[in-house]
């Protein structure tokens, strides 16, 4: 207080400050200055009188008495103040706004544009993520709802999982498993399906293939556990007795044309040609977020007896498969702990303990919703997402979103300063801070509407982009309530987002110095502020430039990476699964050896590929037993030289019908303790086959090759003959000089032959290039590569379309300056250096902090390759260096520009 | 006709006004009442009680001119208006007509 007061700022203090500051705030506004103004004057008075100390108190007594903290002033009839969201207003609001959005059209362009790229990118992102976590939402008892899941122990010790279980457990667990509702085993077929129909007094026979995981052998119970809507017939009739198929509505469309559904029950289905089935149900397709895409149900009680339930193994015990299954509805108020405490009893009291197969084996419940998800428990029928990409994008979609939010911040702050002269009047016109904020509200609200339906043109242009991440059942429809909702909560976010800071930063000019025009650009908070959200923007693109190199060369790196064999020219195709018969195999062979194309043909599955099959093979080596899982290749002596695997001791493998030899890999010689690969040859390994344990010779060691991907290590493995379960071929094309249409020559050829052979095969002939086989590997990276590519060039456009913008802002501020340089003798170079050094350094900057965290990021995401290329420096120089390139191009259309301006114009500027 | 009524502590105040004339204000009121009864006077209570008159209608106020003194802060000027004179004269009615209606011998004890 005393300093505020001329008279007395001699020796005299004044009262208690924190006293008369609280007298300030918390006295009643109607006649705080006069109180003010009287306590000074009686506090002079009081120290005249009764001395220093006694005033003191008396002010400090009689500010408590007067503070009125809660009262509010009464005065408001005496001026009309101005409602904040009065109509007249927000009118004028919008028609400012529309007028400086046409007014500014470069930029309303920039930030228009950008900003419908980063909501376009989060709706799309939205989409699909929202779809993936819908899947089997709309199951009603999905809480209560699991699948019996199987587990195993290696000889390691290593847990595995599998979607299935024994085929005759279900039955067993639904007797001696309580708190479960209902149970129903299933089996996943594929089968070729035909029907037949009376047409001109002949009968037709149309017939489909089913691949693609569309046939349910189920009990009846599965339409307990799964609702789904029922056309014709019901879930408590269908399925009870052998030979009945439920059918969905598409399935019976297709299958019988349009007709109406009563006509189609009691026809009759025809699978694989031997099992006779009549409808008695349709049901409803279940909606596209689900992967239950199953359309035939065929009764369990059809495969109970004969030749089926040898071929569906319904009594194996130790056999499990991962399309054997068993779907549960636990009990209302059962927890899935409650059940699992059960089954390790189950499987104790079933399972022969002393069978080595037995031991570690375990069940456990899946629930519903994990079954998209979970990629340890992979089955045949579900199209499975990667979680961790999901929340990827996710990230992704809130980047690009900031980094649109970010142009718009900058661009707002930087030209706000053409507005100071428009905030200043109004300001003296009496327009409070909040309603000038809720102006510049409005003006980011009207860009980001636009931007908004600008996006919502976009989203299906980059659906298609992202078509290989786009789930086929996936339906983009723009009228869904859920989807309205989120793009209007993203516009609104939106607005806030970019709008508030601007807003706040323009509104806080003081009339005296707007009107006079004191505020320049360079006002240092602003400033700052702008300088570290244009690092931040080029640092989220510079990390997606390094994560989309890096991912890139770590593809080239998996593709072009010698896998220890060869794989070019390579045809690889199977024969009919039904056939066992050798003769035919072998027909087939010989004949396609005849061909003058073909260089060598093997049967034998390929050497690397995508699931497998182990062993458990023991060797005992004098003092110890070593008990491994070993991969197995069931081979002929074609093998190593179509491959041209490299045999490093002992000889090839010769053809046999049954095992009668071993020829190992290298890993595995050293596994078993070999020093050189030499003396593993001879040696015996015990080999349990169908007919009991074999003592069999290693006649070879091979070289290593990559069996799997190359996430995975290199794992022991053993080469054997056993022609008669191997279905796989493969032939080796004399590739020399040949054009493509050569090899669709060979292939058409070797089609006819095999038509020839399997003449009644219901199983097309289907060859594979195993170049290609090896590329569909790594189809995740693929898909994951393309996505960052996608982001990388959002992020990049729209970084890029703030730096020109802001570039060209900078260069009109500073036209005067130019001009007079250039009259001063500056050259062209000087001036445009001078123009984009500002800008160049930012990128720097932001290049030195993107590169650690890129770094660390891309570190984590190799971790999942066993084989992966080193991230080196050159790596972050070249991305480096692309992204002061690319920055240098767009800031330096402005500043050349503005550089080759005549003086004589530009000193004109007013 | 309702009644006005006015307190021991309003009636003073009122009047101190109306002796200020043209320079009543919250601090000349108190240091006037200080002065002409010798006793201690809060400033606060003659502040509220200044408030509350101005609310009964029985004062006016208008803010004065800013000076350099009390920190630039004006005064805000108290008069009494024709509603307050009235209050007053009432008050001065029914004192005067109880001591009209003092018995003689009860004057004669109090010394007149």
């Amino acid at each position: 207080m005393s300093d505020k007061e001329p008279a007395r700022k001699d020796e005299n203090p004044g009262p208690p400050a924190w006293a008369a500051k609280l007298l300030s705030r918390l006295s009643d506004p109607d006649s705080q200055e006069e109180v003010q103004g009287d306590l000074l004057e009686m506090y002079a008075y009081w120290r005249a009188t009764l001395g220093e100390r006694k005033a003191r108190w008396k002010y400090i007594g009689n500010v408590f008495k007067l503070l009125r903290p809660f009262a509010r002033t009464k005065r408001s009839e005496d001026y009309q103040k101005t409602y904040l969201f009065s109509h007249d207003m927000i009118r004028n609001y919008f028609k400012i706004g529309i007028r400086n959005v046409v007014k500014n059209k470069g930029y309303s362009a920039i930030n228009i544009f950008g900003l419908a790229i980063g909501v376009s990118a989060c709706i799309v992102i939205y989409l699909l993520v929202n779809f993936e976590l819908s899947f089997e939402n709309f199951q009603a008892d999905r809480d209560r709802i699991y699948r019996i899941a199987s587990g195993f122990q290696n000889a390691e010790g290593v847990e595995s999982k599998n979607a299935g279980l024994s085929a005759p457990m279900p039955a067993s667990i639904r007797q001696d498993v309580t708190a479960l509702e209902s149970l129903a085993a299933c089996h996943v077929w594929s089968a070729k399906a035909t029907v037949t129909s009376i047409g001109d007094k002949k009968e037709i026979r149309r017939s489909w293939k089913n691949d693609d995981a569309e046939i349910l052998i189920c009990e009846p119970e599965y339409f307990q556990i799964f609702r789904y809507d029922w056309l014709v017939g019901s879930a408590g009739t269908a399925l009870k007795t052998p030979n009945e198929v439920v059918l969905t509505q598409q399935e019976a469309e297709k299958y019988f044309g349009k007709m109406p559904l009563q006509q189609v029950l009691g026809k009759r289905v025809y699978f694989s040609d031997s099992l006779v089935t009549t409808v008695t149900g349709v049901v409803k397709d279940l909606p596209a977020n689900s992967d239950f895409r199953f359309k035939n149900f065929i009764s369990f009680k059809s495969i109970e007896g004969g030749n089926w339930r040898k071929e569906f193994q319904l009594d194996e015990w130790t056999n499990t498969n991962s399309s054997s299954m068993a779907f549960v509805k636990v009990a209302k108020n059962t927890t899935a702990s409650q059940i699992n405490r059960q089954l390790p009893i189950f499987l104790k009291k079933h399972l022969d303990q002393k069978d080595e197969w037995n031991v570690g084996r375990s069940l456990s419940l899946q629930p519903l919703a994990d079954i998209h998800f979970n990629k340890d428990i992979q089955d045949n029928f579900s199209r499975q997402a990667h979680l961790p990409s999901l929340y990827a994008l996710m990230g992704i979609a809130v980047f690009l979103l900031l980094i649109a939010a970010i142009n718009f911040i900058n661009l707002a702050t930087a030209q706000s300063i053409t507005r100071v002269k428009e905030i200043g009047v109004r300001k003296v016109l009496g327009s409070s801070r909040k309603s000038l904020i809720l102006q510049f509200l409005c003006e980011t609200f009207i860009i980001t509407m636009v931007a908004v339906l600008l996006s919502v043109c976009f989203v299906h242009p980059i659906l298609n982009m992202f078509e290989a991440f786009v789930p086929k059942q996936f339906i983009f429809n723009i009228f869904d309530p859920e989807l309205l909702g989120f793009v209007a909560l993203i516009a609104f976010l939106t607005s806030l987002l970019s709008g508030l800071y601007p807003a706040w930063v323009i509104s806080s000019y003081t009339p005296v110095s707007s009107l006079k025009s004191q505020i320049s650009a360079g006002q240092s908070r602003t400033v700052l502020l702008r300088k570290s959200l244009i690092t931040f923007q080029f640092a989220a693109s510079q990390i997606f430039i390094l994560g989309t190199i890096i991912m890139a060369a770590q593809s080239r790196f998996m593709l072009n990476k010698d896998l220890g064999f060869k794989k070019d020219a390579i045809i690889h195709f199977y024969t009919d699964w039904h056939d066992s018969e050798l003769d035919k195999k072998e027909i087939l062979l010989s004949k396609l050896r005849q061909f003058p194309e073909i260089e060598r043909v093997s049967i034998g599955s390929t050497p690397a590929r995508n699931g497998y099959s182990t062993n458990r093979i023991s060797y005992f080596d004098g003092k110890k037993e070593i008990k491994l899982d070993v991969h197995r290749r069931a081979v002929d002596d074609d093998y190593i030289p179509l491959f041209g695997l490299k045999l490093v001791a002992g000889r090839n493998i010769t053809n046999s019908d049954t095992a009668k030899e071993f020829v190992i890999n290298e890993t595995y010689a050293k596994k078993l303790g070999f020093k050189k690969p030499e003396d593993a040859v001879g040696k015996l390994l015990t080999y349990s086959s169908g007919k009991g344990d074999l003592k069999l010779p290693i006649v070879g060691v091979i070289a290593d090759f990559h069996l799997q991907s190359l996430r995975t290590s290199i794992q022991p493995l053993y080469l054997l003959s056993e022609n008669k379960y191997e279905r796989a071929v493969s032939v080796k094309i004399r590739s020399n000089g040949k054009s493509a249409a050569e090899f669709k020559a060979v292939l058409a050829k070797m089609e006819k032959t095999y038509k020839e052979v399997y003449s009644t095969s219901e199983q097309d002939f289907s060859p594979s290039f195993f170049d290609d086989t090896l590329a569909k590997f790594y189809e995740k990276e693929a898909r994951q590569a393309q996505i960052l590519n996608t982001a990388t060039g959002i992020a990049i456009l729209i970084s890029c379309m703030g730096l020109f913008g802001l570039a060209a802002f900078v260069t009109q501020q500073r036209t005067k300056e130019i001009g007079i340089r250039k009259v001063l003798g500056s050259t062209i170079y000087q001036i445009v250096g001078l123009l984009s050094k500002d800008f160049l350094r930012l990128v720097v900057l932001s290049i030195v902090i993107a590169s650690p965290i890129a770094y660390w990021l891309m570190k984590k995401w190799l971790e999942d390759f066993a084989y992966r290329v080193d991230i080196s420096i050159w790596i972050f120089v070249v991305a480096g260096v692309a992204s002061i390139v690319i920055a240098i191009l767009t800031v330096s259309y402005q500043s050349i520009r503005a550089a080759l301006l005549n003086p004589a114009k530009s000193l004109k500027v007013e | 006709m309702k009644r006005t009524f006015l307190g021991e502590f309003e009636e003073v105040i009122l009047l101190t006004v109306a002796v200020l004339d043209e320079d009543a204000y919250a601090v000349s009121v108190t240091q006037e009442l200080e002065k002409k009864t010798g006793r201690t006077v809060g400033f606060s209570a003659v502040h509220t009680t200044l408030q509350r008159l101005e609310e009964k209608g029985f004062l006016s106020s208008t803010m004065g001119g800013a000076t350099a003194e009390r920190g630039g802060r004006r005064k805000r000027f108290f008069t009494v208006t024709a509603f307050g004179r009235k209050a007053l004269q009432e008050a001065r009615q029914v004192r005067e007509e109880l001591w009209n209606a003092l018995p003689p011998s009860m004057l004669q004890l109090m010394g007149e």
